[in-house]
């Protein structure tokens, strides 16, 4: 059975023990996103130096499946640099939403394609999808939000 | 096959308590699997399954009776013609309305509702006006209002429910006051299942001389809801809530508040004579149906609600009750569950939330092992927001689930509860 597998497995494992949980006070960028019609929030924070991501910080209000989402995203983008980062929001979208990830495609993602069985429950794919969206969504912290 | 299900199921009129077994036959749906489980379904609050005979009346008259309705001079215009009518009249006697005309097919409880505030509420409400809704409205009867707070400048009045999510009845009344131009409320809660005391305070308005809208898209499904002694002024329903087709809905008025309403749409039917000159509008019922109308839905519904009779609403109202003493019952041993609406008069339906684990995980989980519920807002947000949450997960009934099913609920329930917070 699909999902008990992919809840226990991988959502489940960053829901108990989610990494980089908490908004950095020392954030260089920051973003906030929300699908209002469900509740969902998810605040991110980064320090960036050198256009390289150093450290992640979120914060989220929602499902586990959103919270194991946000704490595989924010593994994956410590030490990419901010343009990549930024571009991710759409690379990911497209490994949910579009055709079966090849080989390289689920090489490249690592531990966060074990998200990639949401594909297989559509009204679950917005919840995951938002702590990527907001990766395109950060902004310099000086702009403040 | 037909015939002998006919056999069947004929007896059951008179029953105390339906023969559940007998009455899943009817629905083709309940057979299937999900996910490799027998379906459980328990969303019939967001739609309710068809039985064969609505699917069976749908077939019977696209493959043999359709085609447009009034004014065609053939054979098939007029049987569909004849068929159209005589399931408003169908409709009028499940509702118990004095008319068949009183009867306006829409495309559902949202459209009427939307109707009454675009036709009535648009041309009898003016600035500083006063609509008194309650806090557990659905947004169907939330947003229509609002949109006539923007357009007009109408204020919205919103009365509060306690901690049981019962309406506070002593409140709820000493918001009339001389400005207001209309109450609306549903007569059961589709987030908490609370029916609320509709006679009473269809009465506490009247006695003030304001007229009054009942959301019934969660009542007529449940229980025999009854437009004379109600005494309403609109009341307004969904057919696929009612085991009906999807698309069809119909909102009830008195005759004479009906006929004083301006149109709705424009276009055929609802003339009677067009120039550019100018151009009269008919009476109830085609006055609100301008063109062509979901001829095959109001058959459908029609099916449906002959079904619902024949089943008979005791035998329906014993079994639906013994689910919801029986579910909550058992979903309270539940470790930390709390169920949102605990009203003495509910239908059959259970808003739960069980702290830690989200509603839509929960949700998810369950389909795993083929149950299907709803979470998450239920479309009362307001409600929500009252009570500090953003939402829940609705286990709602119907006549035709079985306390097996709600047993196979449960086990899930223990099982996701095990498993997240472990």
């Amino acid at each position: 059975m699909l999902t008990p597998d992919l809840y226990e497995e991988t959502l489940l494992e960053h829901g108990h023990h989610p990494r980089g949980e908490g908004l950095l006070a020392e954030a260089t960028h920051r973003a906030e996103l929300a699908n209002p019609e469900v509740g969902d929030v998810v605040k991110l924070s980064l320090v960036v130096e050198n256009d390289v991501v150093r450290e992640v910080g979120w914060e989220a209000q929602g499902s586990a499946m959103l919270k194991a989402s946000c704490s595989l995203m924010s593994e994956f983008v410590m030490g990419k640099s901010l343009h990549e980062v930024r571009e991710m929001a759409d690379h990911f979208r497209e490994f949910l939403t579009g055709p079966e990830p090849t080989t390289e495609e689920l090489a490249y993602f690592g531990d966060v394609a074990a998200l990639s069985g949401i594909r297989r429950l559509p009204a679950r794919v917005k919840c995951t999808l938002l702590p990527w969206r907001v990766l395109a969504a950060l902004q310099p912290r000086s702009s403040s939000i | 096959m037909i015939l002998k299900k006919r056999e069947t199921t004929s007896p059951l009129i008179d029953r105390p308590l339906l023969d559940v077994e007998a009455v899943r036959e009817d629905f083709p749906v309940l057979m299937r699997e999900v996910n490799g489980k027998p379906l459980v379904y328990l969303d019939n609050a967001a739609s309710a399954q068809k039985p064969r005979q609505v699917i069976g009346r749908l077939e019977r008259y696209y493959a043999s009776r359709h085609a447009n309705i009034h004014r065609g001079v053939h054979a098939l215009s007029q049987e569909a013609t004849t068929a159209y009518e005589e399931a408003r009249a169908t409709v009028a006697r499940f509702i118990n309305a004095a008319e068949a005309r009183e009867c306006i097919f829409t495309r559902g409880a949202t459209e009427a509702i939307n109707l009454v505030a675009a036709t009535w509420g648009a041309s009898n409400l003016q600035s500083g006006d006063e609509v008194l809704i309650t806090e557990m409205e659905h947004h169907a009867n939330i947003v229509p209002w609002q949109m006539l707070e923007q357009s007009h400048g109408i204020k919205l009045v919103v009365a509060p429910v306690d901690d049981n999510g019962e309406l506070i009845f002593d409140q709820w009344e000493s918001l009339m006051n001389e400005r207001t131009k209309l109450v609306a409320f549903c007569h059961a809660s589709n987030a908490l299942g609370t029916v609320n005391p509709a006679a009473e305070m269809i009465r506490a308005a009247h006695a003030r001389g304001i007229p009054v809208l009942v959301d019934g898209a969660q009542s007529s499904a449940h229980f025999k809801v009854d437009m004379q002694q109600l005494n309403c002024d609109w009341f307004v329903f969904s057919g696929h809530k009612v085991f009906g087709p999807t698309g069809i809905g119909v909102l009830y008025g008195k005759a004479d508040l009906l006929n004083a309403m301006p149109p709705y749409q424009g276009g055929g039917d609802m003339i009677e004579k067009v120039s550019f000159s100018g151009t009269t509008f008919r009476q109830i019922p085609e006055r609100f149906e301008a063109g062509t109308p979901h001829i095959a839905g109001a058959i459908g519904l029609a099916a449906a609600v002959e079904y619902v009779e024949r089943l008979g609403h005791n035998a329906l109202e014993a079994q639906e009750r013994d689910l919801l003493g029986y579910a909550t019952q058992e979903l309270t041993k539940i470790e930390g569950l709390k169920i949102y609406g605990m009203a003495s008069q509910k239908v059959a339906l259970i808003s739960f939330d069980i702290p830690g684990i989200h509603p839509n995980d929960i949700g998810t989980m369950l389909d795993a092992d083929g149950i299907a519920v709803r979470t998450g807002h239920h479309c009362t947000m307001p409600l929500w927001e009252r009570f500090g949450i953003t939402g829940t997960t609705r286990a709602s009934f119907a006549f035709y689930n079985t306390r097996d099913e709600i047993d196979a609920l449960v086990h899930s329930l223990r099982k996701i509860r095990k498993l997240f917070l472990a």
